[in-house]
């Protein structure tokens, strides 16, 4: 009598036991899948196709032009590559498709030639084998179809359903928190399988991690900047937060980030307040506004809202620097663009370097050059 | 051989290995802690991809960041084999001592209340483990989701939010608080049924669920981005285990009270 309990309990641990032996899938039994993990992005590589989780965590099989598409994937879920025809929303994945090779292939942007500046961009639209489909926020899903994409790269997942209706793959390439450092030099990695770019993948994330190790060998045992990422708007604040590549990049450089204790997604809205507490003490202040954008000297951002004075940065002598346009287009070359930052926060630690993405702003704007009377 | 396996038994239900789990476990999370807080993008797709492919592939290839999460595994594994063969001999000991009726069911309450535990942590291992996750399902307002095996169709109406008055806090006035999807679920029979969609209101239809995740717009006057609703779908059969230890829980909690509170 006395073993039945043990009996009992020894047939309700058996399914336990079973349970955790049963942690196996296909894959396992035939040869472990080449996996890759990009922060939220993963890749893992079958023997007929690949597998992309893309940052809305869905999952996209990239199969061979002519090949049967895997089960489980609907029409609008499989991706034929190599992809030829891509519809870009953001410019930093036009950049990466620079540095991958395959600018060619870019047929749709959501912003019109005149504020591109990538040459093969313009040239592309010169040639109208690139279409403007209209702003980002309000696309002309007509005129996409008509350029026919074998993919569209976008942070935006809701036109998932409208290309899913189309029949166009979607990509997003945004998460819901902002991507890390690691992930921001690495996407590189997950975009190369549409493509089967892995090569240049791998020769372009060796480049900005050795730009990368060359920062933090250059910055080390420097004093410590303290530095802020953001932007009073008129009716918000919107800064980087702790989690994004922009704040690691400057923990890396060997310099305090004022908003290192805020998370969550890029261009995070925090209160006026914490802005203004954390700009009491600040050495450097980088804006979101280009100098098109109204980011022409400090007093033009202080014209825009006159709680900015009370920043240290943007006071006269305060260094406060704005993107260039270009720079967001520039992905291709990361590397220089990591290094700039680096060299803005240690000046001392790169003598002679030129600004070539951001730029200093001026106390007032120049004076507007007297009209000639003749 | 009966020496030995009653040997193993005692010494997997010894109240001793119970305090060196606790420690270990306790020592595990400490240390998984802050790598979990710097690694937070390697775990956050385990609710998506079910336990067994996380662990094979997120799990398997970031070691650096999960070697702390495959040993709590383990030693959860332990505790409640360790829980159980404890509770089972404690129980049998009880059973054989007394008459069987109402005293004998309160005496076996902190018995009863372990096994729920055990239940609770099974349905949670269980729901990591088979349940099917489909994340990035968007909608715009008209727009409908077919439920996957011919379940159904979900559609997005509408919004009804309802918006922060935010007197103590003026960054929140006009946030959305409550976004209210209105969804309207069509089962395979034709039925139609309208639901609300919030963050802590998930809407059932058959055997799946879904959640929401994200929407837009999350302010009163901020018409920049169209109004969406970003989903997730979500087949969970071990919740029935989860909730049915939940409802065991409660009542040897009753029985247990009601013993030493009421009676006394």
């Amino acid at each position: 009598m006395a073993g039945f309990p043990r009996t009992v309990a020894f047939l309700l641990l058996l399914p336990v036991v079973l349970l955790a032996s049963a942690c196996k899938d296909e894959d396992r039994k035939s040869e472990a899948p080449a996996f890759m993990s990009i922060g939220d992005f993963a890749v893992t590589r079958k023997p007929t196709h690949i597998e992309v989780r893309d940052g809305a965590g869905r999952t996209l099989a990239l199969v061979p032009r002519g090949a049967e598409a895997p089960p489980g994937f609907a029409p609008s879920m499989v991706v034929r590559v190599p992809v030829r025809r891509v519809v870009a929303y953001g410019a930093f994945e036009v950049g990466i498709l620079k540095a991958l090779g395959e600018i060619d292939t870019v047929v749709g942007l959501t912003a019109p030639r005149k504020k591109w500046f990538i040459p093969e961009i313009r040239k592309g639209f010169d040639e109208g084998r690139i279409a403007f489909i209209g702003d980002s926020r309000n696309v002309d899903y007509e005129r996409i179809k008509e350029q026919h994409p074998d993919l569209i790269t976008t942070w935006d997942p809701s036109i998932v359903p409208m290309m899913d209706t189309l029949g166009i793959p979607v990509v997003v390439t945004a998460t819901p928190v902002a991507t890390c450092l690691n992930t921001r030099i690495r996407l590189v990695q997950f975009l190369a399988p549409f493509f089967g770019r892995d090569r240049e993948a791998e020769a372009y994330y060796q480049r900005v991690k050795t730009a990368l190790d060359a920062i933090h060998a250059t910055t080390r045992g420097l004093p410590k900047p303290k530095v802020m990422w953001g932007d009073i708007f008129e009716k918000r604040v919107l800064v980087e937060p702790g989690n994004a590549w922009v704040a690691q990049l400057v923990g890396l450089a060997q310099s305090d980030y004022r908003f290192d204790d805020v998370y969550g997604t890029s261009c995070i809205e925090i209160s006026t307040e914490r802005f203004l507490y954390s700009g009491n003490d600040a050495d450097i202040y980088f804006t979101y506004r280009t100098p098109d954008r109204g980011a022409t000297s400090k007093a033009a951002l202080v014209r825009t809202n006159p709680l900015l004075a009370r920043v240290k940065p943007l006071q006269p002598g305060g260094r406060t620097y704005a993107p260039l346009p270009h720079y967001s287009q520039s992905s291709d070359r990361l590397d220089e663009i990591l290094t700039e930052i680096s060299a803005i926060l240690h000046p001392s630690a790169y003598p002679g370097h030129r600004l070539g993405f951001f730029m200093e702003l001026p106390d007032t704007d120049p004076a507007p050059a007297k009209e000639n009377p003749s | 051989m009966k020496a030995v396996v009653s040997t193993l038994w005692r010494r997997a239900g010894s109240v001793h290995l119970t305090v060196v789990l606790c420690f270990l476990l306790t020592l595990d999370l400490g240390i998984g802690y802050p790598v979990l807080k710097s690694h937070l993008p390697t775990f956050a797709p385990m609710g998506d991809v079910g336990l067994c492919r996380w662990l094979l592939t997120f799990g398997l290839y970031n070691l650096e960041a999960t070697f702390w999460f495959f040993a709590l595994l383990l030693l959860l594994g332990a505790l409640a084999a360790n829980t159980f063969v404890c509770t089972t001999d404690r129980m049998a000991k009880a059973a054989r001592g007394g008459r069987i009726g109402p005293s004998m069911l309160f005496r076996l309450a902190p018995h009863i209340i372990h096994y729920a535990v055990l239940m609770i942590l099974a349905g949670y291992f269980l729901s990591y483990m088979f349940s099917a996750s489909l994340p990035g399902r968007a909608l715009r307002p008209g727009e409908s989701l077919a439920l996957p095996e011919g379940a159904g169709t979900v559609a997005f109406v509408g919004f009804s939010p309802e918006y922060a008055a935010a007197h103590r806090l003026p960054v929140l006035r006009n946030a959305v608080l409550y976004p209210n999807a209105r969804m309207v679920v069509a089962r395979p029979g034709g039925k139609t049924e309208t639901r609300v969609l919030n963050f802590n209101r998930p809407v059932r239809a058959g055997n799946w669920t879904l959640y929401l995740r994200d929407f837009s717009p999350r302010q009163r006057k901020r018409g920049m981005n169209p109004p969406f609703i970003e989903t997730t779908l979500r087949r969970d059969p071990s919740s029935a285990v989860y909730l049915a230890g939940v409802a065991l829980f409660v009542f040897g909690l009753g029985l247990y009270v009601f013993d030493r509170v009421v009676k006394r």
